[in-house]
């Protein structure tokens, strides 16, 4: 499964810290990535029936209050295999990372 | 708000699930985006950008959900490997038959002239009204191309020689004659060196050659530098000058069994007089110039052809003589066609029954699994989604036995093939190629969704509601109706094919059965030709058969031995009149006419014609004996009416009229089919050759088919025979050796073919229809298992539970036999230009035909009937 595309790591990113619907998954990954990575309704739920295909994430029994429901939206949430593929992607790239800072192609960060 | 229209058209490139699920928010979403969208640019862009990645998904996703179904059906089809197996050689033998064909027809019908712009190609002909086409004399192919302004006209004629020269032994092959323009008209180039140029037909050029690409290959291992280099043909050096492209076939080669490997220019000399025009051998070909168009041609020859009538009236004494321009392909190819396209309409009709079959069979195997679609559609599955996925397994099924079918078409190739490689023109190079395997894979799919989509949609309709119902397989009417839809349409293709096997059938039989007249076995042929320089006249002509025939007879084995100018069932004569002593002419018209032969003493003899009444030809019937000649019971008939002709004297025409004598008819034959065995009896003369004078001044008769009975092989005799007339003289010319048996076996050979294709695939017609018609009957009994059950255990007798099934199929049955008959009276009139004596609504063949099905239908009906009456009540009411 891994590596993940930068849109689709994003999607995960987005439904880190807790369910969302479509739109609001899309102007989240807008925000974080500066715009540099734009999604739109088709790529997003190309790659939401994808991950609900694969248990990556699932559709949300719960729904938000009544008064901030719309009908029309589905929430989705991160699985626990789904937290499991973002950490694993994250740790990837850690590894990427590390080893490109032990040759000095990007500046090492100084340690927290 | 709702989203544009444009936007619900692109939606609908995403695969319905992938819609129904995502499609609103997809909607909503690109909606919300367009909002917030600062300016009108920005909301083009989410447009474009939205509807540029849907575009994109859609195709992918489909994909994906393909890959699916194929997965999920290769599943499902390892669970039930004999199902698999018997769906998938069902399908091959009719996908492979289809396949075979088609590999034929691309052969035969679709493959273009190997010539360029053939379409302006076509062939020329002497017609008389009523009579075959006939080939050109000399004079008449150098008269039509001087005179004609809108054709370019070559001529050739093929001939067998002895080639030697590269590696190998020396070989018999065809060498095509060709005037020195016929590769210019026909509009090829060699692959190598170059084509004949004007003037190398001339007498007494120097003897130069065209090789074919196979021989080049054979002989000369490819070799580029083979031009300049010598052949011997005949015994005569002639200089390679070029190789013909691979593939190239001259006009004369289609549809002959042998394979012309020389091209020699044609020797005709323009300064010979041109008033002998009897000896037509000429295959004439033509291209229509640019700027005129083959009305214009035939218009012009039309012209022609009166302007020399009137210059050479008594050459054109039959009436209504006109020069005929056939376009090429037509010439070449026509037969083929009908033959073809009969043979593609045969396993078509194989092949909707093997569709019908396995149809069948997915019906029945879709009640086994109305619980797991039932399941499958209860989970979330659309019913479009499960027809989706049975059509899938329906195409996967189906390329697989298109994949199993390959072989079974290479298979029957290879059969039709070594049956008669020259039944049908350019044969020999069908294969299995790409477009071939593309038609398999295309046949296949639409095979699938052919015999896939029924059971699809009867499977998938009930699927949600047989679940609640707990699914009493078997009452649901549309199916049943939709299998005994198929029982009726299997009927019905499988009673439509066998008529019309049987109609070859017996049209092969009858043909088959008509007495040759003659006695083929044991009787070796062979074609020996003099050369005129070394014969120009009557006299070295008969001397020469005299004394190599006397050679012949002494050679051991040989019971008897003659030469003729003809042969039966291979080489014909054309018709020559004659006056009746004391009958007058009618209008100028010689009462008799007839076909006319040259034989030595012995040739009637060793083929075993039979007198009637009279004697044979002998060795003193010589030209100092009282001339006579032999006729067939055809002239007694119709010129004597039944009076005996013995001792009766005619006197033939011609331009050596004054010289003919009278002749006294000496012998009465038993008639011989001598234009083959489907054509009427003629009238036939047969002159000893030491008394002949043919009807042209000067011709003399020197090719010859000598005809020798052995005691043992006919084949054993052929090298002594050659090496007896190798002896006499090297330059003699001998081709052709076959057995008589073979020649008439050859004179029926598409016949033959016709019948064993169609009845092969009637045969695999009627075995598809019986296992379909038993395999439903028997899957009715056991979904009936219940009721029949309970029949029996209230008290019904088995006879009549037995009765109540039989009726039932048997109903099923005869209404597809009632349908298949009316379709054969439609669809088999046109049967008729390959059929022989026997009419397209042949009585027999429409009797026994429906009969035979109706037999076979019975047995099909009443096993599982039988089984059905042996079914315990007990087990039947607890299996509820």
């Amino acid at each position: 499964m891994l590596p993940l595309t930068p849109s689709m790591f994003q999607v995960l990113i987005a439904l880190a810290d807790g369910e969302k619907h479509g739109y609001a998954i899309l102007k989240e990954v807008a925000r974080r990535t500066g715009g540099s990575i734009a999604l739109n309704a088709g790529t997003l739920y190309g790659i939401i029936r994808r991950f609900v295909h694969e248990g990556v994430i699932a559709e949300s029994a719960t729904r938000p209050t009544p008064a901030l429901d719309d009908e029309r939206r589905k929430y989705y949430s991160l699985t626990a295999f789904g937290r499991d593929v973002a950490r694993a992607e994250a740790r990837r790239m850690e590894t990427a990372l590390d080893m490109a800072r032990a040759k000095a192609l990007i500046p090492r960060t100084p340690p927290a | 708000m709702m989203a544009p229209q444009w936007f619900h058209w692109i939606l609908r490139v995403l695969p319905f699930d992938f819609r129904s699920d995502y499609g609103r928010e997809i909607e909503q979403v690109y909606q919300e985006q367009r909002r917030e969208a600062p300016n009108t640019t920005a909301r083009m862009r989410v447009s474009v950008e939205t509807a540029a990645s849907i575009l994109s998904i859609g195709p992918r996703e489909h994909l994906i959900q393909l890959r699916q179904d194929i997965a999920y059906a290769l599943r499902g089809m390892r669970r039930q490997p004999s199902f698999v197996a018997v769906v998938i050689f069902t399908l091959a033998l009719g996908i492979g038959a289809n396949t075979a064909i088609f590999g034929i027809m691309k052969a035969v019908l679709l493959e273009p002239l190997p010539y360029a712009d053939a379409d302006r190609l076509a062939v020329v002909w002497n017609r008389w009204e009523g009579r075959a086409a006939a080939p050109l004399s000399d004079a008449e192919y150098l008269d039509y191309s001087e005179r004609s302004k809108t054709l370019s006209i070559a001529a050739a004629w093929t001939m067998a020689a002895s080639v030697s020269g590269g590696v190998g032994d020396p070989e018999r092959v065809d060498a095509v004659h060709v005037t020195p323009n016929a590769l210019g008209v026909l509009g090829v180039e060699p692959v190598l060196g170059r084509a004949f140029r004007a003037g190398e037909g001339d007498v007494g050029q120097g003897k130069v050659a065209l090789i074919s690409h196979d021989f080049w290959r054979n002989r000369f291992e490819s070799s580029p530098s083979v031009i300049g280099k010598a052949v011997s043909i005949d015994g005569l050096p002639h200089e390679i000058i070029g190789v013909m492209p691979e593939g190239f076939l001259w006009p004369t080669e289609f549809g002959a069994a042998s394979k012309v490997r020389v091209a020699l220019p044609l020797q005709l000399d323009r300064a010979s007089p041109r008033n002998v025009r009897g000896a037509r051998r000429l295959f004439g070909m033509a291209r229509i110039k640019p700027g005129t168009t083959l009305e214009a041609a035939e218009a012009e020859m039309n012209i022609v052809s009166s302007v020399l009538t009137q210059e050479y009236p008594d050459q054109y004494r039959l009436a209504n003589f006109r020069i005929d321009l056939q376009p090429l392909r037509d010439e070449l190819l026509g037969d083929a066609r009908n033959v073809v396209l009969f043979l593609a309409a045969a396993v078509g009709l194989v092949l909707l029954i093997a569709s019908a079959n396995v149809a069948n069979l997915l019906l029945a195997r879709g009640e086994a699994r109305r619980r797991e679609l039932a399941i499958r559609s209860a989970l979330g599955a659309s019913r479009w989604r499960v027809t989706r996925q049975l059509l899938t397994e329906s195409c996967v099924l189906s390329l697989a036995g298109a994949g199993a079918g390959l072989v079974v078409a290479i298979w029957i190739q290879r059969l039709i093939m070594n049956i008669d490689p020259g039944a049908l023109p350019r044969l020999d190079q069908a294969r299995v190629s790409l477009p071939v395997i593309a038609f398999a894979g295309a046949l296949g799919c639409a095979t699938g969704l052919l015999f896939g989509v029924v059971p699809a949609f009867q499977m998938s309709k009930g699927a949600n509601a047989d679940l609640k119902s707990g699914a009493r397989a078997g009452t649901d009417k549309a199916r049943v109706a939709a299998r005994h839809l198929l029982v009726v349409t299997q009927m019905s293709i499988a009673v439509l094919l066998l008529i019309a096997g049987g109609l070859l059938a017996r049209s092969f039989l009858r043909v088959t059965s008509v007495p040759t007249g003659i006695n083929p076995q044991g009787v070796l042929t062979l074609q020996v030709s003099l050369i005129s320089s070394r014969y120009p006249g009557a006299a070295e002509v008969n001397s020469f058969f005299d004394r190599s025939l006397d050679r012949v007879r002494a050679l051991p084995g040989v019971r008897a031995a003659g030469a003729g100018s003809g042969l039966p069932l291979s080489i014909g004569s054309g018709d020559w009149g004659f006056d009746i002593e004391g009958r007058a002419r009618v209008n100028g018209r010689r009462p008799g006419a007839a076909d006319w032969f040259v034989v030595t003493p012995g040739y009637l003899e060793a083929l075993g014609f039979q007198l009637v009444s009279g004697r044979m030809p002998t060795v003193s019937d010589t030209e100092q004996a009282a001339p006579i000649v032999l006729v067939n019971e055809a002239v007694a008939r119709t010129l004597f009416k039944g009076d005996d002709p013995i001792g009766r004297r005619i006197r033939f025409g011609g331009a050596t009229a004054d010289q003919q004598p009278w002749r006294t008819i000496a012998g009465v034959l038993r008639d011989v089919r001598t234009r083959g065995l489907d054509q009427p009896v003629r009238p036939e003369v047969y002159f000893p050759h030491r008394q002949f004078l043919h009807f042209a001044q000067g011709v003399q008769i020197r090719a010859m088919t000598f005809v020798v009975k052995t005691q043992g092989e006919p084949s054993s005799l052929v090298s002594p025979i050659r090496a007896e007339l190798r002896g006499l003289d090297p330059s003699v010319t001998m081709a052709d050796a076959r057995d008589m048996e073979g020649v008439v076996a050859a004179s029926v050979a598409d016949r033959r073919l016709h019948l064993m294709l169609v009845g092969a695939f009637g045969l695999l017609a009627l075995a598809l229809a019986t296992i379909g018609t038993y395999g439903t009957m028997a899957f009715h009994v056991l979904q009936r298992t219940q009721e029949i059950g309970v029949r029996l255990a209230l008290g019904a007798a088995p006879r009549d539970v037995l009765n109540l099934v039989i009726v039932q199929g048997m109903r099923l049955v005869l209404m597809g036999l009632a349908i298949g008959t009316l379709l054969a009276l439609v669809l088999t009139p046109p049967m008729a230009l390959l059929l022989f004596d026997v009419s397209p609504r042949d009585i027999a063949v429409y009797s026994i035909a429906p009969a035979l099905l109706f037999a076979i239908g019975l047995v099909a009906c009443y096993i599982p009937a039988l089984r059905a009456t042996r079914v315990d009540p007990l087990t039947a009411l607890r299996s509820e």
